[in-house]
């Protein structure tokens, strides 16, 4: 309890963590309240009102076919976090357990299940994600399929690694001899040791999610209109940049308002976790 | 030693295998093949095509020929540019791919390298604020956005590049900036991170005592025990590099792998689908194993033997 | 270390500097006399037997000329044949070939070299995908399609006369055989040449020896391809461009910053976004008719479009004006299916105005509202769910969601998913009949109405909503065996009033082609069924 506390402490005390949680928690917020502060509906279309610029009525302007920019945005975050969250939890559902069961029972199983992470390193997964896209039909669920399939592996070498650090420490080595289970060691006692390179590495996996979606939305295969990812938004934008600026900036600036917030947490997180952190602050050399 | 390296030769074989396998089976699983077309043709003349390229022959026996003629160095014809061999296709594309990821991996060691050691000399400092902030945004604004950025300042409005193509140096500069773009920030924050932690060790002190200038400090001391874990991204960052990336080839017309790539996936153009993977497999395991020996010779603690 | 910062500041500063005014592409090309056109995604092939868009169709005719070619009104004229003669039943068309067409090398163009093209193209080894469009030649279908090859090409409707002189039977008396002569697919091929280099003939640019008016120089494969006058084309005097460059930029909004950037002459594509800005204000966009509809098409075998009432209401509650100038911003809305600009029987008569129109431009939410009720959807209670398929492309996907508002609004109906599928798999899903509406695209490769209206006959391989209709198939047979034109044009007429009755498609536009031309640019042709010409271009800043 009072490590935990502590390490809440340490996080408000953080300040760019703290600056990455406000921007993360407006953005979320938005997501779910914005349709409350606006009359609009993200497919209803005024083909008379089209590329508007930002003004009172339309607060980030209209798009193309007269739909209000602000409510599309906002539903489009809803798509775009809706990603990266999902990335994140199959980070933490298949990338920990494999990297943790791999870790723990070592030997052949180890071997065998690292190589299969090595040969995933090795291709191009950009096909791998097309592919599997275009053979399960473009839509959010294969999006998250894909993505689910392919982007683990990181989270499952961080795992491993911590858990073999781990595992020859004396109070795991004293749960074993007491007999208590693998599972419940691993679940127990190891996972919740490594908590702080999980949680920083399931942080920074959601940039790489949302982006990756992005570029999907840029070949073709994001999800299906009306309904519009951030990525989707802004790929579609691309040619507006001469006469109709406004369509591609707002998209843009919430995709990056979002990455930039997960970076700053992600960052800020490892700063916590990190035990060497504070001395950094008080040896470091100076010019 | 020997024994490593056949070791190393073995396991890389048999990834190969099992990524040629698996792409072979998913790119048949998927619809449409390469002879599907907009307008439909007669029928017995798609047939016809399709016994051409054996595309209707069982897909062991497809495999089985696959594999026959890769053991021989022959990575087939392409069934969309017609006369013309995968060998060939990759061979250009990645000519233009390499040389664009080569200019693009300066860059960004450059660019990177020298912006994460500035920021943390300059720890808490303005030019660590300013470099941390331009970093941020190359991380989080997406490539195609850099691109067309790039196009309608540096080549529309300011008219000083080249908007598109790859016919002259300057043409380069643009996309290999836009490439660079993520890389640079991201190894700024890696350098600035673990150059922070390396200067806060007591030999840096002890150097410093000792009345060693910064220069050499940093350069001789700090810099190269800093870069390891650079070195360590870096193996699937300059196979990406080097590879070209579709958006970018795209946006800027560089006729380069990428493009190709991701043009044989809608075109189902198996054979080149299979070739430019096997190609990108390969040099991404070889990366690696060059990787890991670089890092022994920056780490000596780190044995590359087992 | 401020002094290093100072440095570092110092080397941007130069670098930028010297980047300034070093744009050097070629920006200056056009007053030497070149053209620099961009072409979009770099073409499969160039060999006019395998070539399969119009795209690369446009690199072809500049390097070939066939037995006839089109003019400015698009009308097929004398090409490498001087004159011909039509038998009365218009069956057995005899080509004299003109003594002075040589190809780029100074060889004469005989008529063995037409016999040669075709002969490859029908050639089942050849593996040529539009072979068929030489199917209107007698017993040229038997031969493309026997495998075993053991008919004999003699019996194929191609008789070389003598040097100069090719004789075709047609299985038909079809009124535009003089239009496919003018195809790429036609042209005349070498071949010595293709026996000597093979597969890789059409590569490069010492075996790629044609006979129209340029020839190519280079070809940097998916860069750009370099196209000079050919200084042995009987024409010559007429092309006065010095050099042709044909870019291959495949991104819609690069071409266009290279276009605005003075790097390129002519783009024939520009953004969306643009359009409307561009209309108004700029000199260089152009707009050019084409010949092709833009429609959806229903599944009519499946619910609810197997029932004619709803096909009919959900064609009345479109507002194609809408469509057109709103959404799409160029184009023509379409009141049937064959477009404007293709004949009628009385020369200098359109088949569009004569048909007269089927379909309202504004949308008739009453009507639409009342036949829906009948069909037992009566303010679109109770509508099953529909998916509408369309390939991935923005253009697509804004006009499916305009179509889905009017759809929503005039029949309130709101549970009408859209799909967006991958090329391929939109393909394959359209020729199985694996949708229920689908968006559809037709343009044809001559400009005849029969070209449209022969899709929807039973089992023609295009005619992907599983319509069938008997007296519609005996109309079309009738058409295609008719010599007599008046009568021909009257049995079409029929034909399209029975497909636009039965609604098993709903037409929303005819195309155009949207380009940037620079001013200097002139006398390019750009013709209704896609392909560019620029044969008799001329740039005006070098005078």
């Amino acid at each position: 309890m009072r490590k935990n506390y502590d390490l809440l402490l340490k996080f408000i005390n953080n300040n760019q963590a703290m600056y990455g949680l406000i921007i993360l928690v407006i953005i979320i917020l938005l997501a779910i309240l914005g349709p409350m502060f606006s009359p609009y509906s993200y497919s209803r279309q005024a083909l008379d009102l089209q590329g508007i610029l930002p003004c009172r009525k339309f607060w980030f302007g209209t798009d193309l076919l007269g739909r209000d920019l602000f409510i599309r945005v906002v539903y489009g975050a809803r798509i775009s976090l809706a990603v990266g969250f999902v990335a994140a939890f199959i980070n933490l559902t298949i990338g920990v357990l494999y990297g943790g069961i791999a870790g723990l029972v070592g030997g052949k199983l180890d071997a065998l299940m690292m190589r299969i992470v090595d040969i995933f390193y090795s291709i191009p997964l950009v096909l791998y994600v097309i592919l599997l896209i275009v053979l399960f039909e473009p839509g959010l669920t294969s999006i998250f399929i894909a993505l689910g399939l392919v982007y683990w592996m990181d989270m499952a070498r961080v795992v491993r690694a911590e858990i073999m650090k781990l595992k020859e420490q004396d109070f795991i080595l004293a749960a074993r001899a007491l007999g208590v289970s693998p599972s419940r060691i691993l679940l127990h006692h190891l996972l919740p040791n490594c908590a702080g390179p999980i949680i920083v590495t399931a942080t920074l996996s959601i940039p790489q999610a949302i982006f990756t979606e992005a570029f999907l939305s840029f070949i073709g295969l994001g999800v299906s209109a009306p309904a519009a990812s951030w990525g989707m938004l802004t790929a579609d934008a691309i040619s507006c940049i001469w006469s109709y600026p406004h369509i591609l900036f707002f998209p843009s600036l919430a995709i990056t308002l979002t990455i930039l917030a997960f970076n700053l947490i992600g960052d800020g997180l490892r700063d916590i976790f990190d035990p060497f952190s504070p001395k950094v602050k008080q040896r470091i050399f100076k010019i | 030693m020997f024994n490593y390296f056949f070791k190393r030769l073995c396991s890389s074989l048999l990834t190969l295998f099992i990524i040629i396998t698996v792409t072979f089976l998913l790119m048949h699983a998927v619809p449409g093949g390469p002879f599907t077309r907009e307008k439909n043709i007669p029928e017995i003349i798609q047939t016809n095509i399709e016994n051409h390229y054996h595309l209707n022959d069982p897909l062991g026996k497809q495999y089985v020929n696959y594999l026959l003629h890769l053991v021989q160095g022959d990575l087939g014809p392409s069934y969309r540019y017609h006369g013309v061999s995968v060998n060939e296709i990759i061979g250009e594309n990645f000519s233009v791919s390499a040389q664009l990821g080569f200019i693009a991996a300066l860059i960004m060691l450059v660019l990177g390298i020298t912006a994460g050691t500035l920021s943390a000399l300059y720890y808490n400092r303005w030019p660590d604020h300013l470099l941390g902030l331009l970093s941020t945004l190359g991380l989080a604004i997406p490539n195609f956005v850099i691109s067309i950025l790039l196009i309608y300042f540096l080549g529309v409005k300011l008219n000083w590049l080249p908007t598109s193509r790859w016919i002259s140096w300057q043409s380069t500069i643009m996309p290999a900036l836009a490439l660079a773009a993520y890389g640079s920030a991201y190894i700024t924050r890696l350098t600035r991170s673990s150059m922070l932690e390396i200067l806060s060790k007591d030999y840096i002190r002890t150097c410093k005592a000792y009345g060693l200038t910064t220069y050499s400090v940093i350069y001789k001391h700090a810099l190269k025990n800093a870069l390891i874990p650079v070195v360590t991204c870096l193996g699937p960052m300059l196979a990406g590099l080097l590879t070209g990336s579709f958006v970018i080839e795209n946006i800027f017309a560089v006729p380069g792998l990428g493009q190709a790539f991701v043009l044989s996936i809608s075109n189902r153009d198996y054979p080149v689908i299979m070739g430019i993977t096997i190609f990108y497999a390969t040099l991404l395991i070889f990366l690696n194993f060059l990787i890991d020996i670089i890092y022994g010779m920056l780490d000596p603690r780190i044995r590359m033997m087992k | 270390m401020n002094k290093k910062i100072k440095v570092l500041l110092l080397i941007i500063i130069i670098t930028f500097t010297f980047l300034t005014g070093c744009n050097t592409n070629d920006q200056s090309l056009h007053t030497q006399n070149i053209l620099r056109y961009n072409h979009g995604e770099a073409p499969n092939t160039l060999d006019p037997s395998l070539s399969l868009t119009v795209g690369s169709g446009t690199i072809i005719l500049a390097n070939y000329e066939g037995l006839t070619k089109f003019d400015e009104n698009n009308t097929p004229v004398a090409g490498v044949a001087e004159k011909w003669d039509i038998s009365p039943d218009k069956t057995k068309y005899t080509f004299h070939l003109r003594e002075d067409a040589k190809w780029s090398d100074g060889k004469p163009v005989t008529a063995q070299d037409f016999y040669y093209s075709w002969k490859r193209a029908l050639d089942p080894a050849t593996n040529a995908e539009f072979s068929y469009l030489l199917y209107s030649i007698k017993n040229a279908e038997k031969y493309n399609i026997n495998q075993a090859q053991d008919f004999p090409f003699e019996k194929v409707g191609i008789t070389v006369l003598d040097n100069h002189t090719l004789e075709v039977e047609l299985e038909s008396p079809i009124p535009y055989f003089l239009q496919l002569t003018a195809l790429p697919t036609f042209v005349p091929l070498r071949a010595d040449l293709i026996a000597k280099y093979g597969d890789k003939w059409a590569l490069s640019p010492e075996s790629y020896i044609g006979n129209g008016p340029f020839k190519m120089t280079e070809w940097k494969k998916k860069d750009m391809l370099k196209l000079v006058p050919n200084e042995y084309y009987y024409n010559k005097d007429q092309v006065k461009l010095a050099g042709l460059e044909i870019t291959f930029i495949p991104e819609e909004s690069t071409m266009f910053a290279a276009f605005k950037a003075e790097e390129l002459d002519v783009i024939d594509s520009v953004p969306l976004e643009e359009v409307a800005g561009l209309k108004k204000e700029s000199s260089e966009f152009k707009v050019f008719p084409m010949i092709g509809t833009y429609y959806y098409s229903f599944n009519v075998q499946k619910p609810p479009f197997n029932n004619i009432k709803v096909r009919k209401a959900f064609n009345l509650a479109i507002n194609r004006t809408d469509l057109v100038t709103k959404v799409r911003k160029t184009g023509i809305p379409a009141s049937a299916f064959v477009s404007p600009g293709v004949s009628d029987a009385e020369p200098a008569s359109d088949f569009r105005e004569i048909g007269g129109s089927f379909l309202p431009t504004e949308a008739q939410p009453e009507k639409a509202k009342e036949l829906l009720a009948e069909a037992g959807f009566p303010e679109g209670k109770d509508f099953p769910p529909v998916t509408l398929i369309y390939s991935a492309k923005n253009e697509h996907k804004m006009l499916a969601e305009a179509v889905l508002e009017m759809l929503k609004e005039h029949l309130g109906i709101s549970n009408i998913t859209l799909a967006n599928q991958e090329g391929k798999v939109f393909m394959q899903n359209k020729l199985t009949g694996n949708f229920q509406i689908s968006l559809s695209m037709w343009i044809t490769d001559v400009i005849d109405p029969i070209t449209f209206l022969e899709i929807y006959t039973t089992n023609n391989g295009n005619n992907d909503t599983q319509w069938s209709n008997g007296e519609y198939d005996q109309l079309i047979k009738k058409a295609r065996f008719s010599s007599q034109e008046q009568e021909r044009y009257n049995l079409l007429h029929q034909a399209e009033k029975i497909l636009l009755d039965d609604a098993p498609i709903m037409p929303l536009f005819h195309f155009t082609e949207n380009c940037m031309i620079k001013p200097y640019v002139k006398n390019l042709y750009k013709s209704p069924l896609g392909y560019t010409y620029f044969d008799k271009v001329n740039l005006t800043t070098t005078n």
